[in-house]
């Protein structure tokens, strides 16, 4: 009887401390191998030969296929600026400018990987070429569920969301290392209630 | 008594450490939306396919301004040769492994003479490459690799949907083949 308490025990404790911190590695956003910019990360080794082993489990759970570093980096948000988890009936703002980079393009997703849709069946999604800018070539992309002036990407629903900004042949992932890329604030501007 | 708890904790960190880095190294391999593994299971060999057009493979997260193309291949026999045209938008190309691992990436930039030309080899067909001296050595990027199987993706940028023909027309045209020059 104490033997089996015994076992028992150690096999909750074991099953429950494991899985947890496992999925909590490879799903926290600001995770292992990552570099983190504000919100965004990005996991430049993910396609390298020499990937750790938990950024090559987080893209086999998520079904992704990583770009290659000649291809170019992305990056990952799913907080706003406070840490505040993205929310689609939220409005939010992002401004500033991209690191250097040839094409980007910025799509938001669902949690699990589906690009956003709006009602009249546009891409939430933008890039370099289709976004207007102001003079010094930064931008501002209005996110929310009614229609609004300039970059306006409708998102409207309930769930949590993602966005990915794709930097296309950048030199910010040459053999000199990512260094600081400057990228875009993500600023929360209240929720509809 | 509080030995006992003791005990019961340190044998259960020891388990959950086990069970933490078998879930972790275990995910590529069982995992059901691996688009790797979807790719190798489910794909022919030797062939392009564009991923729009095909609903065996999910690719999570894709880019919704590029389209696709995927071929599939083992180089136990022989290297493979893969050639196509010039797209006048951005435009690139991995070589990965059958785990996902990218082994080679280019884009339209780093391309010979901007065209899509590259021979992946295992080291004996490489050596066999260097005696031989084909014509291939100098107008391919040649990848050497230990790798037996993996696949080559293409990704062709579409700037808005009145390019979208073009783009296809570039991977229609791409093509992926034995190479029998060696």
């Amino acid at each position: 009887m104490r033997i089996l308490v015994f076992f028992l025990t150690v096999i909750a404790i074991g099953l429950t401390l494991g899985g947890v911190s496992a999925h909590l590695s490879i799903r926290q956003s600001h995770g292992i191998g990552a570099i983190n910019v504000g919100p965004w990360s990005a996991w430049p080794f993910v396609g390298g030969a020499e990937v750790d082993p938990y950024t090559s489990a987080r893209s086999a759970a998520d079904g992704t296929l990583p770009l290659g570093a000649a291809e170019g980096l992305s990056f990952e948000a799913a907080t706003d600026d406070n840490g505040t988890p993205l929310r689609q009936n939220c409005r939010y703002e992002i401004s500033g400018k991209t690191p250097i980079t040839r094409v980007w393009t910025l799509t938001a997703y669902s949690q699990d990987g589906a690009a956003l849709v709006s009602n009249i069946g546009d891409v939430a999604a933008f890039h370099s070429g289709n976004i207007v800018r102001f003079a010094d070539s930064s931008f501002i992309i209005k996110i929310d569920d009614r229609p609004s002036s300039g970059n306006w990407m409708p998102i409207s629903g309930d769930d949590d969301f993602k966005l990915i900004l794709r930097l296309y042949d950048t030199p910010i992932t040459s053999n000199s290392g990512v260094i600081d890329p400057v990228m875009p604030k993500i600023v929360p501007k209240g929720c509809a209630s | 008594m509080i030995k006992r708890i003791l005990y019961f904790g340190a044998c259960g960190l020891v388990l959950a450490g086990i069970v933490h880095i078998a879930i972790i190294l275990l995910i590529p391999t069982l995992g059901k939306r691996d688009a790797a593994k979807q790719i190798v299971d489910s794909l022919p060999e030797l062939q392009f396919v564009e991923l729009s057009k095909n609903s065996a493979v999910k690719i999570a997260a894709a880019d919704p301004f590029f389209e696709l193309a995927v071929c599939r291949f083992k180089l136990q026999e022989a290297g493979v040769q893969i050639t196509g045209n010039d797209l006048p938008s951005f435009w690139s190309a991995a070589v990965y492994d059958g785990k996902g691992r990218v082994i080679y990436s280019m884009n339209d930039r780093t391309a010979i003479g901007k065209k899509l030309q590259i021979l992946v080899v295992n080291p004996i067909q490489m050596a066999a490459l260097r005696q031989l001296q084909p014509e291939e050595l100098e107008t391919s990027i040649v990848v050497e690799t230990p790798i037996q199987e993996g696949f080559i993706l293409l990704r062709a940028f579409v700037r808005d949907p009145t390019q979208k023909s073009r783009s296809e027309a570039f991977l229609n045209f791409a093509r992926c083949s034995q190479y029998t020059g060696i």
